[in-house]
């Protein structure tokens, strides 16, 4: 690639006067010990959890990212019914939901609640050729985060086969789930958990809901991703069976 | 109109806008002093200075972290293209978008796509070219040009905004700027629904894991890079970090210094096409490294670290200057201090003359960078170049009649009595310049220059060195000498 | 032990256009029995030259500041940006010329702004001065921002008598002279000295005290031109006792 080669040579040339004051190239991609971040998220007990979940709701409130904190999976599925049932479509007639194809999101007692009568509920899929349209008709769209981030009230959504990215993104309001054991302080824990993730080139970190300020500073919510965001923070303490950290995500249902 | 009238009239009319003005002021009080008090309070106060070490680590080993950064994204079907002008850039961009019969692009905002004037040659093929970010939206279709780089349309009032939509977009007038939001959000959502291929910038790739990363609040970004079939990122080549712990701390000071945010409602990390079994995201995912002018840049040891700038825009939030003459001024995508310096290091000197000179190296853009750059040093550098002119860099001398000025104040400083008799003489001359009110006529300034808007005092009637001569300085030096007789008798 | 010497740099805009503020300097010294020297070959800093880019004519300058100030004990200027430029952009004009390098380096080393050399180097803040007023204090870019001279102007104002020290907002906020800047971009400076007497009217004061001659012909011209009753002092004025509000 003669192009690229000049173009780089180029570069090296440039900072030739540097080869003598310069790190070396080993030195300046070094690895940073993620021990101790681990062992902290690790050794983090349930009261630990639960405070960080309090500075989680702090950091949203100001961001409009709504946090509610649900003890079960019935009661989450309550609040999920409760919030599509409130909300109202922005560019249809009708109501449906759109969701990720996720163990969790499957376990949801949707079935059982009488506010989601006559709304319908897609599951998203590696390969529906209705996907698309599902997800454009849907005025919720439902995921689950992989991790919260107290600090800056954000979620970090990593894209996965099967979970598409436009469901998180094109519907006005979107619901994220989330276990407690997955939330983390601060954003040195997360790069630490999104490096050690394996296939982990595509995610987005969340904040709140879409916003403008353009028109005269005025602040806007809802420009062009969704409008409202609701984390739903799964506490129970049965539901933190199972690893606390994943170390290794290769199971392709696994979460 | 020669380019330094269209400096001082664009200025003008920058001052004269109230509606800019009134954006400026509050932008300034909010965001720049904003970005100080955050700065002072950072719990690690050697922050800046270790990013800034790092930055021009990573600059120093540009060519392997970009050459890394390309097998990373390679490696995942990606393609990425190394341009060393605009031209092959568009070149490439619009081969692009005609191999993919492209007929809508949708825009995430992009400074360097306004420099390499992307926009324009994709239009002169027939495609359809939308800006997503409501504040570049409304400046497209107003034709009119972004005066901030992190808010573009500060300029424009809603009562503009609300009629520029009723006549572009068909909507009922509206002021009322959620209303205009929602307008806009529909009709640029059917635009984001159905174009062929999105066009980014990029904030800053990560060589160690071969990614880019987008910062947004309003989501167009997001959908710009998910929806359509081929996405094509713009990067210039200096946009990079070494490693994600680097990233971390840079994503941090850009989110506080452009907008006191923790982080941007939204972070996307890309690091190519979709997956097998997503669902969604582009099938062809190119970037385009472009140099245009950086390699030059990084060559000059004086102006190398320029390029760790990460165009937080923290420097127009401080800047005395811009505050009052606003970003059109600078006939650049890039304004502010940033700009001062960066405008004229990529595309001339002379040409850009105004942008060196039309500062008063305050230094609060130094202050309130979050990669601690020296933006005044290398603004006194580029006047050094004017002065003289600079063969390296094509920089003719900018003013002949200042140059022969400073010979004759050389002259004229090089000796106290020749100083001291040119004073008396000006002393003697300017008496019939001399108003009632004891200060120098405006009339005998013109309308320009100080007299124009300030008075001026007369040279003195007694300067210091003479008061000193007559009466301040009398005796002492025979006093010193007794004193000095005194302590070395004590001595 | 006996103080030191100090040998005078009188700026070229104070000694032509604003020599009262020198010769207050002067009469704080005498009062605290400090011996005073001032060469009378001193000129010019070469500060003008430098900000217009013109190096080798600034440098000339610079030979002569420092062939006749290196033998001082202690050099004190009632100016920040001058004292900037000796401290600052002497070194790097001798970059390249190690001898004058070096020679630069220790004329910077014993170059001090008036109001530092008070505080930090003498250790006094209390000169008896008297003035019945309310006055803001403007922070002039080089001082406050190359030199870090913030608190050392402030803490002799307050130890003036009677005096009521307000602050205004964006204390710091450049005035807009800039040197070459005022009268190369006169629009612009204009917009930015009135923003700053906006801020001084706000803040209730009627007189604004500064420590650098630019700014203050800068503020001073301005209100002179609009008619505004503020008066501008330098702080040498206030502390000698030779203004009254």
């Amino acid at each position: 690639m003669p192009l690229r080669t000049a173009f780089l040579d180029r570069i090296r040339a440039a900072v030739r006067d540097t080869v003598d004051d310069r790190l070396s190239w080993d030195a300046l991609l070094a690895p940073t010990d993620d021990r101790a971040i681990f062992a902290a998220q690790a050794g983090r007990t349930r009261e630990q959890r639960m405070v960080l979940l309090g500075r989680l709701m702090e950091q949203a409130a100001p961001l409009n990212l709504q946090v509610h904190a649900c003890a079960t999976l019935a009661e989450a599925a309550e609040c999920i019914a409760a919030l599509a049932r409130a909300g109202e479509p922005e560019f249809h007639d009708r109501k449906s939901l759109i969701l990720h194809e996720h163990p969790l999101l499957r376990a949801l007692p949707l079935d059982a609640r009488p506010e989601l009568a006559g709304i319908p509920c897609h599951w998203t899929s590696v390969d529906d050729p209705r996907g698309r349209d599902h997800t454009l008709a849907a005025f919720v769209g439902i995921t689950v985060a992989d991790w919260g981030i107290a600090e800056s009230a954000t979620l970090v959504q990593l894209t996965r086969p099967g979970r598409p990215r436009s469901t998180s993104l094109v519907p006005s309001i979107h619901i994220a789930l989330l276990l407690l054991q997955h939330l983390v302080a601060d954003l040195a824990e997360a790069y630490a958990l999104i490096r050690r993730a394996p296939g982990s080139d595509s995610l987005v970190l969340i904040s709140g809901p879409s916003k403008t300020a353009d028109i005269e500073a005025c602040m806007v919510l809802g420009a062009h991703g969704p409008r409202a965001v609701h984390l739903i923070v799964l506490t129970g303490p049965s539901l933190a069976a199972g690893p606390g950290f994943p170390v290794a995500r290769t199971s392709r249902r696994g979460y | 109109m020669t380019r330094s009238s269209s400096y001082l009239e664009a200025a003008r009319a920058g001052m004269a806008n109230a509606c800019l003005q009134k954006s400026l002021r509050s932008l300034q009080a909010r965001y720049g002093q904003g970005a100080l008090a955050a700065w002072r309070a950072l719990p690690d106060p050697d922050l800046r200075r270790r990013v800034k070490a790092r930055r021009m680590q990573t600059l120093a080993h540009l060519d392997r972290l970009l050459a890394l950064l390309a097998e990373g994204i390679e490696s995942r079907g990606g393609r990425v293209f190394f341009a060393a002008t605009a031209a092959e850039a568009n070149r490439y961009v619009l081969d692009l978008a005609r191999k993919h019969g492209v007929q809508r692009v949708v825009k995430g905002k992009s400074m360097l796509s306004a420099e390499i004037g992307i926009d324009a040659v994709l239009a002169a093929d027939g495609i359809e070219v939308v800006e997503t970010d409501l504040g570049e939206f409304i400046v497209q279709i107003a034709a009119s040009s972004a005066s901030h780089i992190i808010a573009p349309c500060i300029h424009m009032d809603r009562q503009q905004i609300g009629r520029l939509f009723a006549g572009r977009l068909g909507i009922p007038y509206s002021d009322d700027p959620p209303t205009l939001t929602r307008a806009a959000r529909q009709a640029l959502r059917h635009k984001l629904l159905t174009a062929d291929m999105g066009l980014t910038g990029c904030n800053l790739a990560i060589a160690e894991t071969g990614q880019i990363s987008l910062v947004s609040n309003e989501g167009n970004i997001r959908m710009a890079t998910t929806l359509p079939k081929l996405h094509v990122a713009l990067m210039g080549m200096e946009r990079i970090c070494a490693t994600l712990d680097d990233h971390r701390d840079l994503l941090q000071l850009l989110t506080q210094g452009a907008a006191l945010q923790k982080l941007s409602t939204y972070v996307s990390f890309l690091g190519g096409p979709r997956h097998p079994g997503d669902p969604d995201g582009p099938a062809a995912f190119h970037l385009v490294i472009v140099d245009n002018g950086r390699s030059r840049i990084l060559a000059d040891p004086e102006f190398r670290e320029v390029l760790a700038c990460i165009r937080c825009g923290a420097c127009l939030n401080i800047c005395p200057v811009y505050g009052r003459i606003g970003g059109h001024a600078y006939h650049s995508p890039y304004s502010g201090p940033i700009g001062a310096v960066v405008t004229p290091l990529l595309h001339g000197i002379n040409r850009h003359a105004d942008l060196c000179r039309g500062e008063t190296l305050c230094g609060a853009c130094r202050e309130v960078c979050p990669v601690d750059n020296d933006l005044p040093r290398m603004l006194a550098a580029l006047r050094h170049k004017l002065a003289y002119g600079d063969p390296g860099w094509q920089v003719r001398p900018h003013n002949r009649r200042e140059a022969l000025g400073f010979k004759l104040w050389r002259w004229l400083i090089g000796n106290n009595r020749r100083y001291e008799v040119v004073f008396r003489i000006l002393r003697a001359l300017q008496r019939p310049f001399v108003g009632p009110q004891g200060m120098i006529d405006p009339r005998a300034g013109g309308q320009d220059g100080w007299t124009g808007g300030r008075d001026l005092p007369p040279l003195a009637a007694a300067s210091f060195r003479e008061r000193w001569r007559t009466t301040l300085g009398k005796g002492r030096s025979r006093r010193e000498a007794e004193r000095r007789q005194e302590q070395d008798h004590a001595a | 032990m006996p103080p030191q010497t100090v040998t005078l740099f009188i700026q070229c805009l104070v000694d032509a256009l604003l020599p009262e503020a020198g010769e207050a300097m002067v009469r704080v010294f005498d009062r605290l029995g400090i011996p005073l020297l001032y060469p009378h070959g001193q000129t010019c800093c070469g500060q003008p030259a430098w900000n217009s880019g013109f190096r080798r004519e600034a440098a000339g300058a610079a030979r002569r500041f420092i062939d006749l100030f290196e033998g001082a004990e202690a050099i004190v200027c009632p100016s920040g940006s001058c004292v900037a430029m000796v401290r600052h952009h002497y070194p790097e004009l001798f970059r390249d010329d190690p001898a004058m390098h070096r020679r630069a380096l220790a004329v910077a080393r014993k170059t001090f702004e008036f109001s530092e050399y008070l505080v930090d180097v003498l250790g006094i803040a209390d000169l008896g001065a008297v003035f019945p007023a309310t006055v803001t204090y403007h922070d002039s870019c080089h001082l406050a921002r190359t030199l870090g001279i913030r608190e050392q102007p402030r803490r002799l104002l307050r130890h003036v008598r009677e005096v009521r020290l307000v602050e205004m907002s964006n204390s710091d906020t450049c005035c807009g002279f800039g040197g070459a800047f005022s009268v190369n971009y006169p629009d612009i400076s204009l917009a930015l000295v009135d923003d700053k007497i906006d801020h001084i009217l706000r803040s209730g004061a009627k007189v604004v005290v500064g420590c650098d001659a630019g700014c203050l012909l800068q503020i001073r011209g301005r209100v002179a031109r609009r008619g505004i009753d503020i008066q501008t002092l330098h702080l040498a004025q206030v502390l000698a006792g030779e203004a009254t509000p």
